[in-house]
């Protein structure tokens, strides 16, 4: 089953673009993986932009409580990925967080990763698809 | 105008109405617990669309490159004072 990153959480906003697209996600595949690094940085794309303590810890909630209630299992980061976060990030032009999103795919049994940003697709490492 | 409600079996409990209505509390509401202490709970109702409540909470967040170097700068930034300290 596929990784879901921070794409995929902002996706479940009801105003969101892409949200009829991330709820056939779970159509299409019944048991996705949630990726603990996206948490990460979604907390951190609250804060910077102003968002209070409470209101991140509110928002954490209830993007756990959704994967949650669907059987989602959880993709956490390990020793390993942040390895080859490490790695990652000194040989291509990405962020911390994207880092970690990799490495948390790569190290995931079918490689895929649900995502639209074409940053992962030059590293070649993961099969990427398309939230449409 | 606080109030006193006992856990019954399984840790189910009942709102008190006085809360109920201050809150405009529904059935299908959603309610999220945070803890303060050992002994404190902070209890978040929120509407019953979870969807909504993201919408509401994630307004104005994006995810262009932006926005995600902009969470990396923040999340350094954060980091760095902490080792300050």
């Amino acid at each position: 089953m596929p990784i879901v990153e921070s794409e995929f959480l902002l996706a479940l906003r009801a105003d969101d673009r892409k949200h009829k697209a991330a709820l056939a996600i779970f159509d299409t595949y019944p048991v996705p993986e949630g990726c603990s690094a996206a948490f990460l940085e979604i907390a951190w794309l609250l804060r910077s932009k102003g968002k209070n303590p409470t209101q991140v810890s509110l928002t954490l909630a209830i993007l756990r409580a959704e994967p949650e209630n669907r059987d989602v299992t959880e993709a956490p980061v390990t020793s390993s990925q942040i390895e080859r976060a490490n790695d990652s990030l000194s040989r291509h032009s990405m962020t911390f967080f994207h880092a970690l999103i990799l490495a948390n795919a790569e190290e995931s049994q079918d490689k895929q990763l649900v995502s639209n940003d074409s940053t992962f697709d030059s590293i070649g490492t993961v099969e990427r698809i398309s939230l449409k | 105008m606080s109030s006193v409600t006992r856990i019954r079996p399984r840790y189910v409990i009942t709102l008190p109405r006085s809360l109920r209505e201050r809150g405009r509390i529904k059935v299908g509401d959603n309610v999220v617990w945070m803890p303060i202490s050992d002994s404190e709970l902070l209890a978040v109702i929120l509407p019953a669309d979870r969807y909504q409540v993201l919408a509401d909470l994630m307004s104005g967040v994006e995810l262009s490159r932006e926005a995600r170097l902009a969470a990396e700068r923040a999340f350094y930034s954060e980091a760095a004072k902490k080792a300050k300290h």
